[in-house]
């Protein structure tokens, strides 16, 4: 686990540009006009629901799916050419590890059908299963070796050949929780040590956040938003985001101003927009997204006010739950929207209690404006 | 409740055996019996039967069968397989009507099809010569070959087959390296059916054999109906023996392959 490897991959950091990518099922648009430059050596993650067009563009780039219109562009280079002549690596979510060879010989295929010299080829191979931890189960047949195991294997099949690109589909998806965030940091570490440029995709949104330099968030066919994670949680730009990364408040509304100050119109209440947000339309149609750590939760009674630079509202506390290094509360407004906060335990202040009269409050410029996208209507789950 | 079914079921498959083989088993001390028709039980011991075996009507008949046998399951499996391809993988007009069409001898009587042979293979000029029945039994075993590795190919992993191109490998060693030894044990069960199929088809066989190239079925159905000798009994023995002697390998090397955890 610890060797240094140093053939096994390194060199390879290709640049990977993808030129509005289409793809077109019968008269569903799986993967609408994707646009992407994913630099040399970097980690992008692919995140969205399923049916989102993410592991179809995955598919576009291996080879595995002809783009209907479009291009992929790796170091400049148009690739058009058949899956098997594009040298890139791909892990499968069910390992594909051929069962009718033992983890050597799978990791031993891309070295064989490229006739690498023998002595040659048991170095690289012994380095691969070196770097994934495994030297001593070379001679294991798939069926042999546990879940995380096998997805080692597949892992070092996939970067033995120096492979440009490596592409991930969902590999940790079969796995439990804890062997996934063991071997999402083992992943990662490997990545960064080879210096390999990743491809990922995922529906988790957390794991997502732990691996990648940046993330492409899918949502019907398109890109939402590529940014790196703080970006997409900080600033997402749209309420699908916002939604789909980390847990959110969202107060939809209409924009209004008054002397040169914009406010919210949500419900019968005004919220403040903040002066360093880009000014809305008069009238637009949009959100205040705000994330549960930046509402503050006081007792009503206690003599604490919100201070002028802060949206307040006014709740009962519905639920409060405890989640070790911080709790979690529930609470339900007069107009029986549900909001949630999160607070550190153990600063002092006095916690509210189920049943409490409260006011909950946030910084004005913690609150992230998104406008409502044009619809586009919803598409049948094509992926999967 | 367990123990009563569980009897019953002893029973019923121990009736079963006996019902199958019975028959069978008779025929066993018959072969060495010393008279010289088939009469059970037996007046006395002899090997004659056996030693009559030697004789050249039965081996050149013997040779026969095993030429048609062996050609008809390599031809079966040669065809078979590609088709079974297509038939599973393959997206194309008629895709069910080729299907019926490769698998309807197993639904056409045997005696249709013999004198409908006969009569092209007759202009043919292959009646009555090895090729003629190896045709003929190569395309009524071909339903063995497609339904058998028809089944391996849909329960494989077609990722496999994905993995292997994104690893490098053109479509000609994805096969030869992945799909094939995937299917293996499809198309070595299809040739195995078909190989028995012919073995002891007789009814097509009556019909394409001449005086001249005749197989064991269609020697043993004459013999029945000339002189009804324990040579036939002996001869039964054997071929049981060997139908034995085939399960019993084919058992040891299903048992061989475990280790891949097939």
């Amino acid at each position: 686990m610890d060797a240094k490897p140093k053939e096994v991959g390194s060199g390879s950091s290709s640049h990977l540009t993808l030129r509005d990518l289409t793809k077109q099922f019968g008269s569903v648009r799986a993967v609408d006009k994707i646009n992407i430059e994913v630099k040399g050596g970097e980690f992008v993650t692919l995140l969205g629901p399923s049916g989102s067009g993410k592991t179809t563009t995955l598919q576009m780039i291996a080879g595995f799916v002809e783009p209907t219109a479009g291009e992929i562009l790796i170091d400049e280079q148009r690739i058009t050419a058949p899956a098997y002549k594009r040298d890139i690596g791909m892990v499968f979510q069910n390992y594909a590890l051929f069962p009718h060879m033992t983890a050597a010989e799978n990791v031993a295929f891309p070295l064989k059908v490229r006739r690498t010299k023998k002595d040659r080829m048991r170095q690289l191979v012994t380095e691969a299963l070196e770097m994934v931890g495994l030297a001593d189960r070379g001679n294991s047949y798939p069926k042999q070796l546990s879940g995380g195991q096998q997805q080692r294997i597949a892992l070092a099949r996939a970067l033995v050949f120096h492979p440009r690109i490596v592409l991930l589909d969902e590999p940790l998806g079969a796995l439990d929780k804890k062997l996934r965030e063991e071997l999402q940091l083992e992943l990662k570490r490997i990545q960064e040590q080879l210096q390999v440029t990743m491809i990922y995709v995922t529906h988790d949104q957390e794991e997502a956040l732990v691996m990648s330099d940046r993330i492409a968030v899918f949502n019907e066919g398109r890109i939402e938003q590529l940014g790196e994670a703080e970006e997409l949680y900080e600033r997402p730009n749209s309420l699908f985001v916002a939604d789909f990364i980390g847990e959110s408040n969202i107060f939809p509304g209409r924009f209004t101003q008054s002397n040169g100050r914009y406010s919210l119109s949500t419900g019968n209440r005004k919220l403040s927009v903040s002066e360093h947000a880009e000014p809305p339309d008069e009238g637009a149609q949009g959100a205040l997204v705000v994330r549960p750590e930046r509402l503050k939760v006081m007792n009503a009674s206690a003599d604490a006010k919100p201070t002028p630079d802060q949206n307040a509202i006014q709740a009962a506390v519905k639920e409060v739950i405890y989640l070790g290094g911080e709790r979690k509360y529930i609470l339900a407004t007069s107009d029986s929207e549900n909001l949630i906060a999160r607070h550190q335990v153990g600063i002092g202040e006095v916690e509210p209690r189920p049943g409490d009269e409260v006011i909950a409050c946030w910084q004005i410029e913690h609150g992230v404006v998104v406008f409502d996208q044009p619809s586009r209507g919803k598409q049948p789950e094509q992926e999967e | 409740m367990s123990s009563i079914s569980t009897r019953l079921l002893t029973a019923f498959s121990i009736l079963l055996v006996i019902f199958l083989i019975g028959p069978m088993l008779v025929l066993v001390p018959m072969s060495f019996s010393s008279s010289s028709t088939l009469e059970f039980p037996p007046p006395g011991f002899s090997l004659q039967w056996y030693e009559k075996l030697t004789t050249q009507v039965w081996t050149s008949s013997a040779i026969t069968s095993l030429q048609v046998a062996s050609l008809t399951a390599l031809f079966a499996t040669l065809l078979g397989t590609p088709a079974a391809f297509g038939l599973v993988r393959g997206r194309f007009p008629g895709r069910n009507l080729v299907n019926a069409l490769i698998l309807s001898p197993t639904i056409v009587p045997l005696v249709i099809v013999g004198i409908a042979m006969l009569a092209v293979f007759v202009n043919l000029r292959i009646a009555g010569t090895v090729p003629g029945l190896v045709v003929a039994h190569t395309a009524l075993a071909l339903p063995f070959v497609v339904i058998n590795v028809g089944a391996s190919l849909r329960t494989m992993d077609r990722n496999l087959e994905l993995a292997s191109m994104n690893l490098g490998a053109g479509p000609l060693k994805t096969f030869r390296y992945v799909t094939l030894p995937q299917i293996l044990p499809g198309v070595l069960a299809g040739a195995l059916f078909a190989f028995i199929f012919s073995w002891d088809e007789i009814v097509v066989a009556i019909f394409l054999t001449s005086p001249f190239v005749r197989t064991l079925p269609v020697v043993m159905w004459g013999q029945v109906r000339t002189q009804v000798e324990p040579t036939l009994a002996a001869l039964a023995t054997l071929l049981a023996l060997l139908s034995v002697v085939v399960f019993l390998l084919s058992t040891v090397v299903q048992r061989r392959r475990r280790p891949d955890g097939r």
